[in-house]
C-alpha cells in the first residue's frame, strides 16, 4: 500500500468507528481535504488489494472487516455505540476491537444475543464458515 | 465450525491493529500460524 492509500484506509476506519457507516469518497475527502477523484482512485486500489470492498458501482465502502458499512442483520454494540457486522464471526471481532458488549443477530423469527464481559462470550455456541479460507475473497458478499 | 470464544479470541489477534495506518496484512504463513494458535487449523483455514 502507498503512504496515501494507507491514510485513507485508515481514515475509513475512522469515519465507521465514529458514524456507524460507511464512508463515501467524497466525506473522506472532505474531512481530509483531499481531492476527491483521488479518494475514488485509493478505494478502488484498496479493494483491489482486498483490503475494504465498495458497494457495488460506488464510490462508497460497503465492508471495511469486521465492519459493515451498511446495515445488515449483525450489530454489535459497546459503551452506547454501534456497528453493523458482516457476519457471526465480525460481529464478535467488533467487540474484540471496541470493548464489552453485546453482539446481535437479527433474523425474521429469531434473535441471538451474545455478550461479551471480560473477553469471555456468553452464551456458548458455535459460528459455522462455509468458505475455506483461500476463497473468502472470491465473493467476499456471499462469505 | 468453531466455537464463538474461539471465534472471539482469534479476532482480537487478527484484527488487533487493523484500523492503524501502518497495518500490513499477514503473510499466508502468518495466518495459518494465528489460525492454528486458536484451533483454528486444517486445510480449510489455509490461506495462499
Amino acid at each position: 500500500m502507498s503512504p496515501f492509500d494507507r491514510q485513507v484506509r485508515a481514515q475509513i476506519y475512522r469515519h465507521i468507528v465514529a458514524s456507524g457507516l460507511g464512508p463515501a469518497a467524497t466525506q473522506l475527502a472532505n474531512a481530509r481535504g483531499w481531492a476527491p477523484e483521488e479518494v475514488e482512485e485509493a478505494m478502488r486500489r484498496l479493494e483491489h488489494e482486498h483490503r475494504i470492498a465498495l458497494v457495488p458501482d460506488e464510490p462508497s465502502v460497503w465492508m471495511a472487516h469486521p465492519f459493515s458499512g451498511v446495515d445488515t442483520e449483525y450489530r454489535s454494540t459497546s459503551n452506547g455505540r454501534s456497528w453493523y457486522a458482516n457476519c457471526a464471526w465480525d460481529s464478535l471481532a467488533i467487540l474484540s476491537l471496541m470493548g464489552d458488549g453485546q453482539a446481535v443477530v437479527t433474523r425474521e423469527n429469531d434473535e441471538v444475543i451474545w455478550d461479551v464481559r471480560n473477553g469471555v462470550v456468553t452464551p456458548g455456541g458455535v459460528i459455522h464458515v462455509q468458505v475455506p479460507a483461500r476463497h473468502f475473497w472470491d465473493d467476499v458478499g456471499f462469505t | 465450525m468453531a466455537s464463538v470464544q474461539d471465534f472471539y479470541d482469534m479476532s482480537r489477534e487478527w484484527y488487533a491493529n487493523r484500523m492503524e495506518e501502518d497495518w500490513e496484512p499477514p503473510t499466508p504463513e502468518e495466518a495459518t500460524t494465528l489460525f492454528a494458535r486458536h484451533g483454528f487449523v486444517g486445510s480449510f483455514w489455509k490461506l495462499g
